[in-house]
C-alpha cells in the first residue's frame, strides 16, 4: 500500500503541525493572562490573606523571570512548558510538575474506561437510532440524549450518590478507595477500587454517551439519504446489509470530526465528575486550586487539559486518515 | 408475445401535508426484450417516480396505489420483499443520473461491482473480481484502474463505473435514469455509443429516461413521452418524432434545435405544467394546448391508432 | 428567489403557524414562558430569600416552607423562584454576547474566504477544541483575583460569552458561504453594492433563522455554564441563583444528610430550564433548515 502512504503522512503531518501551533498558543495564553492584568504577578499568584513568605516571593520571581524583558520571560516560559517545568504549587508546597503527575493517572483510568463505553454504546445506539429515524427507538433515544444534555454532571453525580451511596449504601459515596484499607491481595484491590469507580463511571459514561450517540443518530440521518444508499437497495441487498455496508462506514466519517469538538465538553463533565465523587484526580485537583486560588496549578491544570484534548483530536485525525479513502493531498 | 415488461395503470402518489401528489397518474407501457424504449418529459413530469417505482425504490412518502408491474408475468406491486430484493439488479438493474453519489465513496471500484454479483449469485470472492475487473474493461476503464475509489475517477469514468455495475449480474432490462445529463457534449457521445453497443451485443432491453429527444431519436426503438404524471404518447421512435400525434409531443419535437435541418428557431411552448397536487380534472395539456377544446375538459382516454401507436388526446 | 424585504408582521405570523404545529417547540415555548413568567413574578415570593429563622433549619418540605430551608434557616421555595430571575439574566446576557461576537466573526470569515477568512478560520477552529470548562475557570479565578472594579457577576457572564461563541461562529460561517453563492448577491455587487453592505442587507437576513436558532441553544448553554461556575465556586456568592443552592448545599454536606429537598429542586429546575430553551432551538432549527424538513427517505 505505498501508493496510499504519502498523502497520509502529508495529511498528518500538517495536522499534528496545527497542534503544536495550538498547543503553543495555549502557552502564550497563559503567559499573556498575568503579565497583563493588573498587579504584581508574583503578588497574584499567592491570594491575599496568606501568610506570604518573602523567600517564596523571591522564588516566584526568579521563576517568572519578571524583571527580564518580556520576549525573554516568554520564551523562557515556553521552555519550561515543553521541560514540563511549571512553577510551584504554594497550597502542596511541591512543583506543579510532579503534583499533577500524581494525580493525572486517576483521571486517565476514569475518563478511559468512561469513554470507551460511551463511544461503543453511543455509537451502536445513535446508529439504531438514525436508521430507524422517526419511529419509536429513535424517538426515545433521542429524547434521552436531549435530557442527558440538559443535565449539569455534577448534579447527576449528586442524585446518584444520594440514591445509591446514602440511601441504598451499595456504593460507597467517593474517593478512589477505602482509606484505612490494607490490600490482602491484588483482587481485594480491584474489587476496592472497582466498587469506588462504578458510579463515577456511570455518571460520566451517561453524559457522554447521549453526547455520542446524538453525534451518530444525525450523522446517519445525513448519509441515509444520499444517492449510493439507494443504490445499495437497488441492487437487492437487505436493510441490514445496507446499514453496515454502506450507510454505518459513511456515516462514520463525519463523526469522528464530530467527536472532536466534543471532546472539549467530556473534559468538562469530568471535572465536575471526579469533584463530586471526591475522586482523586486532576479534576478534583483543579477545585482545590480554586478553592485556595493556586494560580500556578490552575494554569498549568487549564494547559494539561487543553493538551489532552489537542492530543485525542489528533488520535482521531489519525482514526480518519484510516476510515476515509478520500484523505490525500489538497 | 410476452412483453419483458408491461406496465398497467399504474399509480404512484406522493404524501404532502396530508394531500397527495399525483406524480403518475394511470400510466402503462410495454418493453420488448431486447428493446430500447425512450421515456422523456419535462422536468417533473413523472419519469423517474416511473422509474423508481419498477424497482419500489420509492421514497418513504411515496407508494404504489394501483396498478400493476409485470415482469416475465409476475406482478412487482405483489411481491413480497424478499423475492423482489432476488429480482433487484438479477433481472433489473438501474443506473442512475449524476454518478456523483450514487457510488459509495469509502468502497473501491471493483467492490461495488462484485457485490451484487456475490449476493445474487453463487460464484466465489475471486471469480467476482475478475468478473468485475472485465466488465470495468468492457465499458472502456483501465482494467488496473478497478482497485481505485470513485472520487478518483471522473464524473464520465464513474458514469461508465455505473454502467458496469449495473450489468454485473447480467440483467435482462436495465433503466437509465438521465444517464448523461451531467456530462459534456464529448462525453455525453462516448457513454451514449457505448451504453448502443453494450445493448446490442448483449440483448438487453433498456428504459432510457431523460429529457434530451435527440438521445431519444439515436438510440431507442420506442418512445414514451410523459406530461404532468401521465403518458400522453407511446409508439415507434421514428414516427413519434417525424409524425407526433399528440400536441405537446409535436411541441417538443418543434422546441428542440435542428443542427442540421432547416434554420428554424425553436418554438417553445408558452406556460408552465401544472400543480401535481391539484391537477386540472380534464386533460392535463389542456392549458397550454393550442388546439384544445370543450371536450378537453374531460380526461382523455387513451386509444391505441393505427401503427401502433397509444395517445391520450381527444383531438386526436 | 426568495425577496428579503417581506414585511415583519406577515413574516412572523407566517412564522408562527408553522411553528405551533411543531409540537417540541410549542413545549420549549411553555416551558420558557413559564421560568420567565416566575422571574418577573419574583418579589411576589412568599419569604425574603435573605431572611432567616435559625429555628428552622434542614426542615424538609412543610405546610410553611413549601420547599423546607437549608442549613441556615432560608426559605427554599422563595430562593428558587429568585433564583429564577439569576439563571435567565446570566443565560440571556452572556449570548448576547457570544452572538455579537460569533456572528461578526462568522460572517466575515464567510465572505472574506482568503486570507482574513483563513485566519479567522484557525481562530473558530482554536476556540472550539480548547476545553470550555477549564478556560472559564482560568479566566474566571485570574479576573476575580486582579480586583477589577467590576462585579462577579458580571466577570461570570463576560467570561461564558467570551468563550462560548465559536459554535455559533462555525454555524453562521458556512451559511453564508451557501447564501453567499446565490445569485442575488452577484446581482448586488454587480450594480455596485459595497461589501458591508451586501452583508447587512442581503446576507444577514437570510442568515437569522438560523442565528436565532442557534442563539436559543447557547442560552441553554450559558445557564448550564453558569450554574456550573457557581457550584465551582466562582460565581458570586452573594446571589441567589440556583448553582449557588447547590454549591451551598453540598459545602454543606447535604448530600450526607440526605437533605433531598434542597439538591433536587435546583437541578430540576436547571433540566427543564435548559431543556425548553433546546427544544425551542432545535426546532426553530428544523423550520428553518429546508434541509431536514425534507429529508424523509
Amino acid at each position: 500500500m505505498k501508493r496510499t502512504l504519502r498523502p497520509r503522512i502529508v495529511y498528518l503531518t500538517k495536522k499534528a503541525a496545527y497542534a503544536l501551533i495550538t498547543i503553543l498558543i495555549v502557552i502564550i495564553f497563559n503567559f499573556l493572562l498575568f503579565r497583563v492584568m493588573p498587579g504584581d504577578p508574583a503578588r497574584l499568584l499567592i491570594p491575599r490573606g496568606h501568610n506570604i513568605d518573602p523567600a517564596l516571593i523571591t522564588r516566584m520571581r526568579t521563576f517568572y523571570g519578571i524583571d527580564k524583558p518580556l520576549p525573554t520571560q516568554l520564551l523562557t516560559y515556553v521552555v519550561q512548558t515543553f521541560q514540563l517545568d511549571f512553577g510551584y504549587s504554594f497550597y502542596y508546597k511541591a512543583p506543579v510538575g510532579q503534583v499533577i503527575g500524581a494525580w493525572l493517572p486517576n483521571t486517565l483510568v476514569l475518563v478511559g474506561i468512561s469513554e470507551t463505553i460511551a463511544i461503543l454504546l453511543g455509537f451502536s445506539t445513535g446508529a439504531i437510532a438514525g436508521w430507524k429515524r422517526g419511529k419509536k427507538f429513535d424517538v426515545i433515544a433521542t429524547s434521552f440524549g436531549l435530557t442527558a444534555w440538559s443535565i449539569p454532571t455534577f448534579w447527576l453525580g449528586v442524585v446518584l450518590i444520594m440514591a445509591f451511596s446514602v440511601q441504598l449504601a451499595i456504593f460507597p459515596v467517593g474517593g478512589v478507595r477505602t482509606i484505612e484499607m490494607n490490600y490482602a491481595n491484588v483482587f481485594q484491590q480491584i474489587q476496592d477500587v472497582g466498587m469506588h469507580l462504578v458510579l463515577p463511571v456511570v455518571t460520566l459514561t451517561l453524559v457522554s454517551f447521549a453526547e455520542y450517540l446524538m453525534i451518530m443518530r444525525n450523522s446517519l440521518v445525513d448519509v441515509m439519504t444520499e444517492d449510493f444508499v439507494l443504490t445499495a437497495r437497488a441492487k437487492g441487498l437487505s436493510e441490514q446489509q445496507v446499514l453496515r455496508d454502506h450507510v454505518v462506514p459513511n456515516a462514520l466519517l463525519p463523526s469522528v470530526t464530530t467527536i472532536a469538538i466534543a471532546l472539549g465538553f467530556i473534559v468538562g463533565g469530568a471535572l465536575q465528575t471526579e469533584i463530586i465523587f471526591s475522586y482523586p484526580g486532576i479534576g478534583m485537583l483543579t477545585y482545590m486550586a480554586i478553592e485556595f486560588r493556586d494560580y500556578a496549578l490552575l494554569q498549568a491544570l487549564f494547559f494539561i487539559d487543553a493538551v489532552l484534548v489537542i492530543l485525542a483530536n489528533f488520535a482521531a485525525d489519525i482514526v480518519y486518515t484510516y476510515i476515509d479513502p478520500r484523505v490525500k493531498l489538497q | 408475445m410476452t412483453a419483458l415488461l408491461e406496465v398497467n395503470h399504474l399509480k404512484t402518489y406522493y404524501r404532502a401535508d396530508g394531500d397527495f401528489v399525483k406524480a403518475v397518474d394511470d400510466v402503462g407501457f410495454r418493453v420488448e426484450k431486447g428493446e430500447s424504449v425512450g421515456l422523456v418529459g419535462e422536468s417533473g413530469c413523472g419519469k423517474t417516480t416511473v422509474a423508481l417505482s419498477l424497482m419500489r425504490l420509492l421514497p418513504v412518502n411515496a407508494s404504489i396505489l394501483g396498478g400493476e408491474i409485470l415482469y416475465d408475468g409476475q406482478d412487482i406491486v405483489k411481491l413480497s420483499d424478499r423475492r423482489l430484493r432476488r429480482i433487484r439488479w438479477k433481472s433489473i438493474s438501474i443506473v442512475f443520473q449524476g454518478a456523483m453519489n450514487a457510488l459509495n465513496p469509502v468502497k473501491r471500484i471493483v467492490d461495488q461491482i462484485a457485490e451484487p454479483m456475490l449476493l445474487h449469485d453463487k460464484i466465489s470472492k475471486e471469480d467476482a473480481a475478475r468478473a468485475a475487473q472485465k466488465l470495468v474493461e468492457m465499458v472502456g476503464i483501465d482494467k488496473a484502474r478497478a482497485k481505485d475509489y470513485p472520487h478518483e475517477f471522473s464524473g464520465g469514468m464513474r458514469q461508465r463505473v455505473m454502467i458496469a455495475m449495473a450489468l454485473a449480474c447480467d440483467p435482462r432490462l436495465v433503466i437509465l435514469d438521465e444517464p448523461t445529463t451531467a456530462l459534456d457534449v464529448m462525453t455525453k457521445t462516448q457513454i451514449q455509443q457505448l451504453v448502443k453497443s453494450i445493448q446490442m451485443k448483449m440483448q438487453l432491453s433498456t428504459i432510457l429516461i431523460t429529457h434530451d429527444l435527440s438521445v431519444v431519436a439515436e438510440t431507442c426503438e420506442k418512445v414514451a413521452v410523459m406530461y404532468a404524471g401521465k403518458l400522453v404518447e407511446f409508439g415507434d421512435v421514428v414516427s413519434a418524432f417525424e409524425k407526433p400525434i399528440h400536441p405537446y409531443t409535436a411541441g417538443l419535437v418543434k422546441a428542440f434545435p435542428n443542427i442540421y435541418g432547416s434554420r428554424e428557431l425553436p418554438v417553445s411552448i408558452p406556460g408552465a405544467p401544472p400543480n401535481l397536487l391539484h391537477p386540472p380534472s380534464g386533460c392535463r395539456f389542456a392549458p397550454r394546448c393550442p388546439i384544445a377544446g370543450q371536450e378537453c375538459e374531460q380526461p382523455p382516454i387513451g386509444k391505441t391508432l393505427s401503427g401502433n401507436r397509444y395517445v391520450e388526446c381527444w383531438k386526436r | 428567489m426568495k425577496k428579503t424585504t417581506t414585511p415583519l408582521l406577515r413574516t412572523l405570523s407566517g412564522f408562527w403557524t408553522v411553528y405551533s404545529a411543531n409540537k417540541k417547540g410549542v413545549i420549549g415555548l411553555a416551558l420558557v414562558v413559564f421560568f420567565f413568567a416566575v422571574a418577573a413574578l419574583a418579589n411576589f415570593a412568599p419569604f425574603d430569600p435573605s431572611n432567616v429563622d435559625p429555628s428552622r433549619t434542614w426542615l424538609p418540605p412543610n405546610s410553611v416552607n413549601w420547599f423546607g430551608t437549608d442549613w441556615f434557616g432560608h426559605d427554599l421555595f422563595s430562593q428558587m423562584i429568585l433564583g429564577t430571575r439569576v439563571s435567565l439574566f446570566v443565560g440571556v446576557f452572556a449570548t448576547l454576547i457570544s452572538i455579537v461576537i460569533g456572528t461578526m466573526t462568522g460572517l466575515l470569515a464567510g465572505y472574506y474566504v482568503k486570507r482574513l477568512g483563513e485566519l479567522l478560520e484557525r481562530v473558530i477552529d482554536f476556540f472550539l477544541v480548547i476545553p470550555y470548562l477549564p478556560l472559564m475557570i482560568v479566566l474566571v479565578a485570574v479576573l476575580e483575583a486582579t480586583e477589577i472594579p467590576i462585579p462577579i457577576l458580571w466577570i461570570v457572564i463576560f467570561v461564558i460569552g467570551i468563550t462560548g461563541w465559536s459554535g455559533t461562529a462555525r454555524i453562521i460561517r458556512s451559511q453564508v458561504l451557501t447564501v453567499k453563492e446565490r445569485q442575488f448577491v452577484d446581482r448586488a455587487r454587480t450594480i455596485g453594492a459595497g461589501d458591508v453592505r451586501i452583508m447587512i442587507k442581503h446576507i444577514l437576513p437570510n442568515v437569522f433563522p438560523l442565528v436565532f436558532a442557534n442563539a436559543v441553544l447557547t442560552v441553554a448553554g450559558s445557564v448550564l455554564a453558569e450554574v456550573t461556575l457557581d457550584f465551582l465556586g466562582l460565581g458570586d456568592v452573594t446571589t441567589i441563583s440556583w448553582g449557588m443552592m447547590l454549591h451551598f448545599a453540598l459545602s454543606n454536606s447535604a448530600m450526607y444528610r440526605g437533605a433531598w429537598w434542597w439538591l433536587l429542586p435546583p437541578g430540576v429546575a436547571i433540566v427543564i430550564l435548559v431543556m425548553g430553551f433546546t427544544l425551542i432551538g432545535y426546532s426553530v432549527e428544523e423550520i428553518s433548515n429546508p434541509r431536514l424538513r425534507e429529508k424523509k427517505f
